[in-house]
């Protein structure tokens, strides 16, 4: 009995269960090796609906609620081995489409939501610079006013995950550095525009099969019409893309972990050694059991976080909370899978590429330092006492 | 006590302003007082001093450009 799901969010998650099973892992090893994006999963995934999941039906989503989105996300996390894929569908799908849902005009909502639900439009949030990394807004990139009263966008940016599949990037430029976060703001930008050149696929250590590359804009022009939100809005518009993002992005990773789990309980009662199963060990089996407890955690607070969201709150820190005990879960059971397996564990294979694709979860969506920094500041540290409110003057 | 002066008070203590140049009308993104860690701090103090949610869309200049346009978003809120 899963006391978090309903019927229907359970017969839902089993459904993405079989459905990833059957239609995503295939020639996963050649393509991790190759950093190959799998159009054909994407394209499945997309005739499930997944790439809309969270947004509004009448722009083409599917408009699940945050736990119904969070099933759906473990699910797929649970049987497809592809972590590549998944990564770019969720920064497609907050980092991309819910910024548009957010903060664009009904126009862009119209124009580009339902290309970016049913698939056929792959969405890309460019914030990140060489100088601008957890200092995110510290941005070179510049939005300079047109004649026309549009906007001429001229920069680099770097860690642009889907860049080399995106159709369109959500970009982040500033019209006046001296005014700071004040000046940036975020613009919906596509691929073809002149002056917008995409860069080389980068290698990473893992998520390999997730698309990454700088993008370059040389006297790029888009009209204001582009504008996501109000001049200025920059910093919102990040801030509320991140927030989604940290909620969901390891909701997937939880899925993850309950399939290294049972792959390594599978591996420790198979696999013998002293004329008796590895998991007789007590030294493998409190392994093992750490691991079933971490995945225990990581789920409470998930779904915590998805009920919270669900009832109208914003569970900044449950969600910053969430973020943290869930990645740094995923690296420390992805070590303890590869150790359980031992020496098949450390070579080219599942084991080993699940923990080269755990350590991103550490850094990107803000690193687990900057998770932790923001759940000081949300626990009040730093702040002083509140005060007694009846003698202020409003 | 004013909403400015706890609001002044609170940014010369935690962005380690003078409090003599924090005139009511005088921008603290110009100055460079507040820069996006600083107007999250503020944003903070504020939901916690004046038990209002500061959504993420509220996050602009027209609300944090001076101390005066942070009392009036707060005492807006509060209303």
């Amino acid at each position: 009995m899963d006391p978090w799901l309903t019927q229907e969010q359970r017969d839902l998650y089993e459904t993405i269960t079989r459905f990833a099973h059957r239609e995503l892992n295939d020639d996963l090893q050649s393509r991790d090796e190759q950093g190959a994006f799998s159009w054909h999963g994407w394209k499945k995934c997309a005739e499930l609906g997944l790439p809309g999941l969270a947004v509004p039906a009448e722009y083409g989503g599917a408009g699940a609620d945050a736990v119904t989105t969070m099933a759906a996300l473990e699910a797929l996390g649970y049987g497809c081995r592809d972590n590549g894929l998944i990564f770019s569908l969720n920064a497609h799908l907050w980092a991309g489409a819910m910024p548009i849902v957010k903060f664009g005009t009904e126009r862009l909502k119209r124009r580009y939501l339902p290309g970016l639900c049913d698939g056929s439009l792959i969405a890309s949030h460019a914030l990140s610079e060489p100088e601008a990394g957890s200092d995110a807004l510290a941005l070179t990139a510049r939005a300079t006013l047109t004649a026309d009263g549009g906007y001429e966008l001229t920069g680099t940016k770097t860690f642009v995950t889907n860049a080399p599949v995106a159709d369109v990037f959500i970009v982040f430029a500033s019209t006046d550095p001296a005014r700071r976060f004040a000046g940036v703001s975020a613009y919906v930008v596509d691929r073809d525009t002149p002056g917008l050149s995409v860069g080389k696929q980068v290698g990473k250590l893992g998520l390999r099969t997730s698309p990454m590359s700088e993008i370059h804009m040389e006297h790029c022009r888009v009209p204001a019409s582009q504008l996501l939100g109000p001049p200025g809005a920059g910093l919102a518009v990040f801030n509320a893309a991140m927030r989604l993002e940290r909620a969901f992005i390891l909701a997937a990773g939880v899925g993850a972990l309950r399939r290294d789990l049972e792959r390594c309980v599978e591996h420790a009662r198979l696999r013998r050694q002293y004329g008796r199963p590895i998991g007789d060990f007590q030294a493998v089996a409190h392994r093992i059991v750490g691991m079933r407890l971490r995945l225990e955690t990581s789920r409470l607070l998930l779904y915590h976080v998805g009920r919270l969201l669900d009832a109208g709150h914003d569970a900044a820190l449950e969600i910053t909370l969430a973020k943290l005990h869930i990645s740094e879960t995923l690296v420390t059971s992805a070590l303890d899978a590869v150790q359980v397996h031992g020496g098949a564990g450390y070579l080219t294979g599942d084991a080993e590429r699940g923990l080269r694709d755990a350590v991103g979860s550490r850094i990107y969506s803000g690193t687990s330092e900057v998770q932790q920094n923001i759940a000081a500041r949300l626990l009040g540290l730093g702040l002083p006492e509140r005060q007694d409110r009846k003698d202020v003057i409003a | 006590v004013t909403v400015e002066s706890e609001v002044r008070e609170f940014i010369a203590e935690k962005l380690n302003a003078k409090i003599g140049e924090l005139s009511d009308d005088a921008s603290l993104i110009a100055s460079g007082v507040l820069d996006s860690l600083g107007l999250m701090e503020v944003a903070l103090y504020l939901e916690r001093q004046y038990r209002i949610e500061v959504a993420d869309v509220d996050l602009h200049a027209d609300n944090f450009e001076t101390v005066r346009t942070i009392a009036r978003y707060v005492t807006g809120k509060i209303r």
